[in-house]
């Protein structure tokens, strides 16, 4: 049984949380996508780098196809898949916490330091570790072990982490590769079919981005050789 | 609670490890462990919950605000502490500024 006092400092708790996510919600916007906005959570030096996904608010207006497209998950399942991967030692930010307002809806997790893939093909990085087919290792053992498919992986969900800069090692970035925002994966049985990648609603379908196409197009064409794509071998 | 914030199985993880070793600060109401790898922290209180929050509300000036001590269950200890908390000479600090959590 609730006291006064209890739900005062409930209501009290509410209103610091609100307080605390608009404060995330004026620092440094990181990255944007049509689902979410991603800002940076200023951290101690020494500790984990942490940003926050606020999902956008007038997904909750869409229509049910219109917010499947950008959000397949809700924001509970996307943080739920994402803490079984990273528990099951998967290469996806570590997830922190689920923080919920009246305003905000938000996802706390680990900032992956380094470049997007997008990032480092934009301005001509060349990636020489890890090799592109471990990237298709990591996007295989995403489909046939953990029984998931992420249906958004182009460029800019793929990042990585490397404390280089494109800069002054252009064409000879190493870290590890991150497989990030998982907002559209979907849980699957078996191997994975088409099927799994198209959602029909009424008369409306949803084709959602193949893993394997996704990875395949960043294939290296000739090893030693620079073809599109930010991989060297 | 439960729906406003929830905290991910490995940080509640790390700070329950946390507090089998030696705590950071202890006082009459509790023992509170500070995690650097998260800047977070776990207190263990020696009081009940509802004593602990009419202690943090008697603080006049470097209180915690209400979403820095988030209270847990079926935990070893009872709050985290969510606030980016530096500890320094037996003391603990906020943005630069001193703040009694325990």
């Amino acid at each position: 049984m609730k006291t006064d006092k209890d739900i005062e400092r409930l209501n009290n708790l509410k209103d610091s949380l609100e307080e605390e996510l608009d404060e995330i919600a004026r620092q440094n916007l990181i990255g944007e996508g049509q689902a979410a906005k991603v800002f940076n959570i200023k951290t101690a030096n020494e500790s984990l780098p942490l940003c926050a996904k606020m999902i956008r608010p007038e997904l909750e207006k869409m229509s049910p196809i219109e917010r499947k497209r950008r959000q397949y998950l809700s924001p509970d399942e996307e943080f739920n898949l994402q803490e079984k991967l990273f528990e099951a030692g998967f290469p996806t930010p570590e997830p922190i916490a689920r923080k919920v307002s009246d305003k905000y809806n938000a996802i706390i997790m680990e900032r992956i330091i380094g470049y997007t893939l997008a990032e480092i093909d934009n301005r001509g990085g060349l990636i020489v570790e890890p090799s592109w087919s471990e990237l298709d290792g990591i996007i295989d053992n995403l489909n046939r072990n953990h029984r998931v498919v992420h249906r958004d992986l182009h460029l800019g969900n793929i990042m990585l982490q490397t404390r280089q800069t494109i800069e002054n090692d252009r064409n000879s970035l190493k870290g590890k590769i991150y497989i990030i925002d998982f907002g559209t994966s979907k849980r699957i049985f078996g191997q994975a079919t088409e099927e799994d990648y198209n959602l029909t609603i009424g008369n409306n379908v949803i084709r959602y981005t193949s893993d394997g196409s996704s990875v395949r197009m960043l294939k290296p064409r000739m090893p030693g050789i620079r073809g599109e794509t930010p991989f060297l071998f | 609670m439960q729906s406003l914030i929830r905290y991910s199985t490995n940080i509640l993880r790390a700070l329950s490890e946390s507090v089998s070793k030696a705590p950071t600060i202890s006082t009459n109401r509790g023992d509170l462990y500070f995690l650097s790898r998260y800047s977070m922290g776990a207190i263990r209180l020696k009081i009940p919950l509802s004593e602990y929050f009419d202690f943090l509300e008697s603080i006049p000036e470097n209180r915690p605000k209400p979403s820095w001590t988030v209270p847990v269950s079926n935990l070893n200890f009872e709050i985290v502490v969510d606030a980016n908390i530096e500890v320094r000479d037996g003391k603990t600090f906020v943005d630069g500024r001193e703040v009694v959590f325990v």
